[in-house]
């Protein structure tokens, strides 16, 4: 008797793909894990050629398996952490799902992986695999084990899926089991040894003891992409702190439109400004010397513009825009996202793809949302081809990145907030709607304007000024977040024409600090940088909050015009930056580059040019060197921390006396 | 004396071998500029060529903040830091900075590598340098034979201007203006004679960096005395 054995990566995608599969006939058992249901349905899968099969859905909670030492020889205390570099792994496993796994796939004779189609998703196929094998070791021996490949839970796509899969990929596999076992072994070796020299010196740290939750026993964790998210901040801070002003100077020219009136457009000054008083002053007066109030029109220009609609929606982009436009953290955003794909409501929230193949049917996507009672009628117009609107529903652009697994992040289905009784959060409630109008903007019709420039010379100077008229506002009617106004009508000088300068000025400036760094603006360094993934960005992030090593600042203002929530280093986290430079270890501590060649590689074996064994026995080597000079110089890196820790608590004094 | 006006410090040179009817010596042997009430003197054109040797040259285009902190990461590379870093070694390329306020009208977020972080001020959106990045105006500190002072900007664009040794040559033309203590010259009324004193460029970069960062702390009487802003 032919029996498959499907299993996912949530409880909660088993339950969709099982209704979807069975046509809503899927009986539900328990199992042997309280979060885990078993799902049982008939279906005929083409691929197998067998006609309607006994099948079983179930699932797992993420990784099943993970790497570890074992605890009575390698825990904490009882070795010397510089062991850790060699010290034989253990894969520990999750009991009860496990056994739920090895008693559904007991008889089975396919087992079929449901897991999300990313590199971790292979991975913890390939963890699946090894569990169903402790009972059924015929299925991976007869080459029985297949692999679905979906990116959301709309019914047709997870039929094709069901009846198209694939091998899994063990190269894919090979990958993360690499970055598994440097995190490990690198992870848990520094994290001890900090831990061990920092713990007695925070005790009396003021700042530390504040953030920390009681009893909470400090630890200083390290991780390879923890440590150059820290690195990012701390410089943001440290280039604000020491940041110095300076004085510029610039010249305006106002001048009299065609019929004498005064233009209300400004001209600027081409050379933009000029950091001397004396040299700004020199041109200034030898332009009146030579011209007074007579200038010349030396450029007309006018063309159409376009404000672009955005591209399609990638993980990333995602998280800085509700950073942005909500105050959302990346981590509630992708949370949000996630039960939203959870529950069918939109597709797979990890993605870096920002182009649609080419295949797919966005038009029936957007129709679901004509009787949607905020943007049915901006669909509606849409798709009407016989509107007399201006925005029509274009193919979306096309960005260059496609992670061959994923569509942008798009609806699946339309959910009414205001009229149907969900449960959707606060959060998902914001993270949908913006999902919606950000894909509604990606189908419609760009943003047209016209754009006039006319330039000035004025004594040898070069002055300009640009105008723009927005004609057909299009998208921007449903993507309020993109700003575009008309500016003032410039005067319709012809070149060449004489204009009269009616006032000239000469104006000063200063340079303002940059601002610290805001959770949008660290995620994108993090993406462009090859910090974490989009899917472990925000982990990241979380885990430098938890660890004390960055505190948030809440942005002033309220509703929409608040500013942004910042980041600021503690001292703790400051000192480690700066005792790692201190010790010449920066650019492979607090620097991005050594985890950014480590996402090289792993890359290169996914693609099939590196072994994993070549790539960790590298690292890991390096990694060795590293910790053989942190422990020799870790008396350097407590100083760095105390040096600093009496710079801020003398900052402190200082302001308590002034104030 | 001297057979080559380009290579030495032209305060020592008593007699020139040099064609004598060579643009440089007849520059060199010229009268001077006038120095006596040089600040009230306003908008008067050269009437002849003057030599000069540069002393300092500042791009006054760009903060000397964003100055410094380039030179120093010349200097010693450990210093640059990763929210806008740019060197030359390939796998350091960073993305330095982010710009989320600017859609690049194209509704992506715009990348900048090494743009000056911190030159923003109220009324402009100056992350950037200012105005036409070919357009940088360099501010020189000239000195004629008697070892007179002056300072000089560029109206043109004078690429070489960007690498200009110290204690190079130039010659100022006529038809320059000079406007309170300083000579302003666009591409017909210089020519660059290069050359340079070799002393002059030792640890020029170094050099160049104290002088920007001189000049930063005498423009700041608030800050104190390690350099760092008074809180």
């Amino acid at each position: 008797m032919v029996k498959i054995l499907c299993v996912a990566e949530k409880n909660s995608i088993a339950k969709n793909v099982a209704q979807i599969l069975s046509g809503g006939r899927s009986s539900m058992r328990p199992s042997t894990s309280p979060y885990i249901k078993n799902y049982d349905f008939q279906y005929d899968f083409q691929w197998l050629n067998m006609g309607r099969c006994n099948v079983t859905m179930t699932a797992v909670a993420g990784h099943l398996m993970n790497l570890a030492f074992s605890q009575n020889e390698y825990g904490w205390g009882k070795c010397d952490p510089n062991l850790l570099f060699d010290a034989p792994t253990i894969d520990e496993m999750d009991d009860k799902i496990v056994k739920n796994l090895q008693n559904e796939g007991r008889h089975a004779t396919h087992l079929m992986i449901w897991t999300d189609c990313d590199r971790e998703g292979e991975c913890i196929g390939w963890e699946i695999v090894q569990a169903v094998n402790r009972s059924n070791s015929s299925l991976v021996s007869s080459d029985s084990v297949y692999r679905a490949v979906f990116s959301h839970l709309e019914p047709s796509h997870i039929i094709a899926s069901a009846n198209r899969p694939r091998k899994l990929d063990q190269r894919q596999v090979d990958a993360v089991r690499a970055r598994q076992e440097i995190d490990l072994r690198a992870g848990l070796a520094f994290t001890r040894l900090l831990t061990g020299n920092y713990r007695s010196v925070l005790q009396s740290d003021l700042e530390y003891k504040q953030l920390a939750k009681k009893d909470d026993k400090p630890v200083i964790s390290y991780g390879t992409c923890q440590f150059p998210t820290l690195g990012f901040v701390v410089d943001r801070y440290e280039r604000v702190i020491n940041f110095i002003p300076e004085q510029f100077w610039h010249i305006l020219l106002s001048v009299k439109d065609l019929d004498g009136s005064e233009s209300k457009v400004k001209f600027q000054w081409e050379r933009g400004h000029l950091f001397d008083r004396l040299a700004v002053l020199s041109i200034y007066e030898h332009c009146i010397g030579t011209c007074e109030d007579r200038a010349k029109v030396i450029h007309v220009s006018s063309k159409d513009t376009k404000k672009f609609r955005p591209l399609p929606l990638t993980t990333v982009e995602l998280q800085k825009n509700c950073s942005r436009f909500f105050k959302l953290s990346a981590k509630k955003t992708l949370d949000a996202a996630e039960k939203l794909y959870q529950q069918g409501y939109i597709s797979y929230p990890r993605t870096e793809t920002d182009k649609f193949p080419a295949k797919t049917d966005l038009k029936s996507l957007l129709n679901k949302h004509q009787g949607h009672s905020e943007w049915g009628p901006y669909v509606t117009n849409l798709m009407n081809e016989n509107s007399t609107s201006t925005n029509k529903y274009q193919w979306p652009r096309s960005g260059n990145h496609d992670d061959q697994a994923h569509p942008p992040i798009h609806p699946i289905l339309c959910v009414d907030i205001a009229k149907t009784d969900n449960r959707m959060t606060s959060d998902e409630k914001t993270v949908y709607n913006y999902v919606v109008k950000h894909f509604l903007a990606c189908c419609s019709t760009d943003a047209r304007g016209r754009s006039t420039t006319l330039k000035l010379d004025w004594g040898g100077e070069t002055f300009y000024a640009n105008g723009i008229q927005v004609l057909e506002r299009n998208f921007l009617d449903i993507y309020q977040w993109a700003d575009w106004k008309s500016n003032d009508t410039l005067p319709a000088y012809q070149m060449s024409d004489d204009v009269v300068v009616s006032k000239t000025e000469m104006k000063s400036g200063q340079t303002s600090p940059p601002k610290h760094m805001t959770e949008s603006e660290l995620i994108m360094l993090m993406d462009a940088n090859g910090i974490g993934t989009d899917a472990t960005i925000a982990d990241h992030i979380e885990k430098i909050k938890s660890r004390n090593y960055i505190k948030v600042q809440t942005g002033s203002g309220s509703g929409a015009k608040k500013t942004a929530s910042v980041f600021l280093p503690t001292s703790l986290g400051r000192s480690l930056v700066h005792g790692f430079e201190k010790i010449g270890l920066e650019e492979s501590f607090s620097k991005p580059f050594l985890r950014r060649d480590l996402e090289k590689d792993l890359q290169l074996i996914c693609g099939g040019t590196k072994d994993k064994k070549d790539v960790v026995s590298l690292i890991i080597g390096m990694y060795r060197n590293y910790y053989q000079i942190t422990t020799s110089q870790m008396r350097n890196l407590i100083k760095v921390y105390n040096d600093i820790k009496a710079e801020s608590q003398g900052q402190v004094t200082q302001r308590n006396r002034v104030n | 004396m001297t057979s080559d006006l380009r290579k030495v410090d032209i305060t020592t040179v008593t007699n020139v071998l040099e064609d004598p009817n060579s643009l440089i010596v007849k520059a060199f042997n010229n009268e001077t500029w006038p120095t006596k009430d040089i600040f009230q003197r306003k908008l008067i054109t050269v009437n002849r060529p003057l030599l000069f040797q540069v002393c300092m040259i500042e791009n006054i285009s760009r903060s000397k903040l964003t100055q410094v902190d380039e030179l120093q990461v010349v200097i010693d590379p450990r210093r640059q830091k990763v929210d806008r870093l740019s060197t030359s070694r390939d796998r350091q390329q960073l993305i330095s900075e982010v710009n989320l306020d600017d859609d690049d009208d194209d509704g992506t977020t715009s990348y900048h590598n090494n743009s000056g972080v911190g030159n923003g001020d109220s009324n402009y959106t100056n992350n950037k340098d200012a105005g036409n990045l070919n357009q940088h105006v360099y501010k020189l500190i000239l000195q004629d034979k008697k070892g007179n002072l002056f300072y000089a900007i560029n109206l043109d664009p004078i690429p070489a201007l960007k690498t200009c040794f110290l204690g190079s040559k130039l010659i100022i033309l006529p038809g320059a203006k000079f406007n309170r203590g300083m000579f302003t010259f666009n591409n017909s009324t210089v020519k660059l004679m290069y050359g340079l004193i070799q002393q002059w460029n030792d640890g020029k970069l170094q050099k160049v960096t104290e002088y920007l960062q001189n000049e930063l702390d005498s423009q700041n009487p608030t800050l104190n005395a390690n350099g760092k802003r008074n809180s």
